[in-house]
């Protein structure tokens, strides 16, 4: 999976992240090309857990913070994007309650939805706006520290092993908190449709 | 079997795109950043706004900006006489002031043409000086005065294979790190088409932009400038650079009586973002590059970035000066650290 969302063809030049950066130490301007290769989808990952109006400022604090930190980077690693999603990751943990927050509107709007629909079409599968409803509540009920992982794989696209080094923690420990969170939707989705939400996906 | 993961991604879709004000607000943090990380700390001056970085660096490239930021540059060889100041007359372009842009634009290209220009040896270095007037705050827009001029100051080496600045006092010596777009190095500057039609093609090939799009039209025009800001160019490819900025639409003379940090200027350029205007600047007599100028043409509302994003970081009125960068030398030199005379 983590292959697939991985930025595929640097436009420009067949540089590495990691020459990038450890190049960044002598000639700070460089920088900007890391900025250039991952802003957008890490602006994109943060829209998705705390809006669009916290995703400017913590996108871009991701890549200050990640600047001065660039000396400290593990240039064995070619590719930096576990490492620019774990400071995001980071910062976005800093804004827990607008995150909630967030899940829990979209859960409000889903669950309607999904309630009209319901009265409409008996058998209807689940569209995907009433699915999202259902995991944004689920998402709002779990651990943060678990949801960290969770998310870093599924919408960041990192491997269980990559969100681990993203998060700092022991590749054991980000597969049991991914192994709780995932238990966690499987019961919110299973608990309202089992068959026709595993259709639809 | 129902998969939890593809499930959640799905149900999100693609992520919006962030804004284009996001986006360049956030670059030029870090290039703000990244600009004052080379410098040696001093009390009320960490780091700097760089030139342009808001308008230009988004459309223009992550290496390119690496360039722009590191430099600013002017090309004066041509425009100067034995005694410093600008020729009065050139042979074969006609006196008196220019009507248009495109006027201004084919003098420039003759001027250009009819200069003689020794290259860079491949071990010889390429030294560029540029003063740029900007805001003291460290980023973001202009909001008004007051303002400050920083200098830059660069080597090239002539091979492309080196570079050099000043660190902390000392000439430091960097390798060149691979192919920059635009080109910053002499061999692929070269290299490029000196053939208007030719030349222009090949910018517009430089970005993603949708073809024929006002963007297209504005990269263009900005990667053109870039190029001409910061490099000691041959003469036929800075006549080929002007004969390709005519073709570009919209391009018209805003100013014949500009003022390039006390020397008479003629300004020409296009409206950028929609409330900026990028302009070129030569001079009136002798039509050398003399540097570039960018004014804000309408009101704009500028948002935060920091700790709060919600925040108006400020309102820039029409016709407040964002930057003027002046080029004061382009030369060729026998060693990093020593300046044209």
């Amino acid at each position: 999976m983590a292959a697939v969302m991985r930025a595929t063809g640097v436009p420009g030049t067949g540089v590495t992240d990691a020459e990038i950066i450890e190049f960044s130490a002598r000639e700070p301007e460089c920088f900007a090309e890391i900025f250039d290769r991952y802003y957008t989808e890490i602006h994109g990952y943060v829209a998705r857990r705390l809006g669009l109006n916290l995703a400017d400022d913590v996108a871009a604090e991701t890549f200050l913070i990640a600047f001065d930190r660039r000396e400290r980077y593990d240039v064995a690693y070619a590719f930096a994007r576990p490492w620019l999603y774990g400071i995001a990751s980071n910062l976005v943990s800093r804004h827990h309650r607008a995150e909630t927050r967030q899940y829990k509107a979209l859960a409000r709007v889903g669950v309607e939805d999904r309630l009209e629909g319901h009265a409409d079409r008996i058998e209807s599968r689940v569209d995907a706006e009433s699915t999202r409803g259902l995991l944004a509540s689920a998402l709002a009920a779990i651990a943060p520290r678990d949801r960290d992982v969770l998310l870093l794989v599924a919408w960041a696209g990192l491997s269980g092993e990559e969100a681990a080094r993203a998060l700092g923690v022991p590749a054991g420990t980000a597969r049991s908190r991914l192994h709780r969170a995932r238990k966690k939707v499987r019961t919110e989705l299973g608990g309202a449709d089992p068959t026709t939400v595993g259709e639809d996906a | 079997m129902m998969d939890e993961l593809k499930i959640l991604r799905d149900a999100w879709g693609d992520a919006d795109a962030p804004s284009q004000d996001s986006y360049v607000q956030a670059r030029a943090a870090l290039l703000a950043k990244a600009g004052g990380a080379g410098q040696a700390p001093r009390p009320g001056r960490r780091g700097f706004r760089l030139p342009n970085i808001g308008v230009r660096l988004v459309v223009v490239g992550a290496m390119a900006v690496a360039v722009a930021a590191g430099v600013t540059a002017v090309q004066t060889s041509g425009g100067t006489g034995g005694d410093g100041r600008p020729r009065s007359v050139l042979p074969g372009i006609p006196a008196g002031p220019v009507a248009n842009a495109a006027e201004a634009l084919d003098r420039a290209a003759a001027a250009a043409d009819s200069r003689t220009f020794t290259p860079p040896r491949p071990d010889q270095w390429i030294y560029i000086e540029l003063r740029t007037r900007t805001t003291v705050k460290e980023s973001g827009g202009v909001t008004g005065g007051p303002y400050r001029t920083i200098v830059r100051r660069y080597w090239e080496r002539g091979d492309g294979k080196k570079s050099a600045r000043i660190v902390n006092g000392q000439v430091r010596i960097f390798d060149e790190f691979g192919r920059t777009i635009p080109p910053n190095d002499y061999p692929s500057l070269a290299a490029l088409p000196t053939d208007p039609d030719a030349l222009l093609r090949w910018v517009y090939t430089q970005d993603g932009e949708k073809p024929g799009s006002e963007g297209q039209h504005q990269m263009a025009f900005q990667t053109l400038s870039v190029i001409l800001r910061e490099n000691l160019l041959p003469p036929r490819t800075e006549a080929a650079i002007f004969r390709a900025m005519k073709k570009i639409p919209d391009v018209t003379l805003v100013d014949d009586s500009a003022d390039a940090a006390g020397r008479p200027a003629i300004a020409l350029g296009r409206v950028a973002e929609g409330w900026l205007h990028e302009e070129v600047m030569l001079d009136p007599k002798s039509y050398a590059y003399l540097g570039e100028r960018i004014i804000s043409i309408k009101g704009h509302t500028l948002r935060g970035i920091g700790d709060d994003p919600h925040v108006v970081a400020g309102y820039v009125k029409k016709g407040v000066l964002q930057n003027l960068t002046v080029r004061t030398a382009a030369g060729i030199v026998g060693a990093p650290g020593q300046r044209t005379p």
